[in-house]
């Protein structure tokens, strides 16, 4: 899987879990911030967490949410763990 | 994995004995008046699943046992709850508590002990408003997590409402509701939209159990 197919899946992961997003999920980039850049609020990050684990069958089970400063760094560690 | 559905382990040994020997007296002193929803609410809960309960004291683990006694059910407690002394940090984990951070939203380490607790078929039980809620208020806003955490384990959201009771000579009174699924039919992640829908209904089902138990 490369990064580009990460991220178009990251970008409907994003649609389905922040209903009443600011962001447009096409103007989602690698060096966005979870947090300020794309408003994501905890809730919506657990969803994102529990979404990301189903649709690539892994489990962010040595990380914290916290550990990932942008979107780029997700998309790391999903390769990382798809390799 | 450990095999489930046994009545029986030595890793749960210390958790059944402390709630034995709570469960006894707890039975006597609260004597529990169970009301049911339906006839699928009154089917004995099996398998996993997260109970889904209102909060009115830090007593409500130990009621919500007398309600469902014949199933093992661990409980959330926030990081503050673990660090108050060293006797509670021993009961809590023997009755093998779950540690939340709500200042760190971003840890999400509790999710993988609620996972391993219902793919064993145990019970979560999770307080859908956050906080001790008094009585004589109103019920809180139910927080979208309890529907997030079973739509991440597959399991379905038991509704139990449990009254306040009156005096010390009154029986406590708990209502059961049908289950609710927050996942879809082939277990797939539902659009949170859908599951704001499903934390709507829990609510519903909430009020309708507690007119139940007056």
């Amino acid at each position: 899987m490369d990064r580009s197919d990460i991220l178009s899946k990251l970008r409907d992961i994003y649609v389905m879990a922040v209903p009443d997003a600011k962001v447009s999920s096409e103007n989602i980039t690698e060096d966005m911030n979870l947090l300020t850049d794309l408003g994501m609020s905890s809730i919506n990050l657990l969803y994102m967490v529990i979404a990301m684990e189903e649709f690539f069958d892994i489990r962010f089970d040595d990380v914290s949410f916290g550990d990932f400063s942008n979107v780029g760094e997700v998309i790391d560690y999903i390769q990382n763990k798809k390799a | 994995m450990t095999k489930p559905g046994r009545l029986f382990r030595y890793r749960y040994l210390a958790f059944d004995i402390v709630k034995v020997l709570n469960g006894i007296p707890t039975l006597l002193i609260f004597r529990p008046k169970i009301f049911y929803e339906n006839e699928k609410a009154r089917k004995p809960i099996r398998g996993g699943g997260i109970i889904a309960t209102n909060h009115k004291g830090f007593i409500d683990p130990v009621k919500i046992f007398t309600v469902i006694f014949y199933r093992r059910i661990h409980c959330m407690a926030r990081k503050e709850i673990f660090e108050h002394s060293a006797l509670m940090r021993l009961v809590l984990r023997m009755g093998q508590c779950i540690k939340v951070d709500p200042e760190n939203p971003a840890d999400t380490s509790y999710l993988a002990k609620i996972r391993e607790y219902t793919a064993d078929k145990r019970l979560v039980a999770i307080y859908p408003e956050g906080h001790i809620v008094k009585d004589g208020e109103d019920m809180l806003e139910f927080k979208l997590g309890t529907a997030l955490l079973a739509a991440s384990c597959k399991v379905p959201i038991i509704p139990v409402y449990i009254a306040p009771r009156k005096s010390i000579w009154n029986r406590m009174r708990a209502a059961i509701g049908e289950p609710l699924y927050p996942y879809s039919e082939d277990g797939k992640m539902l659009p949170m939209a859908d599951l704001q829908k499903v934390m709507e209904d829990l609510t519903e089902k909430m009020l309708l159990l507690r007119e139940m138990t007056k």
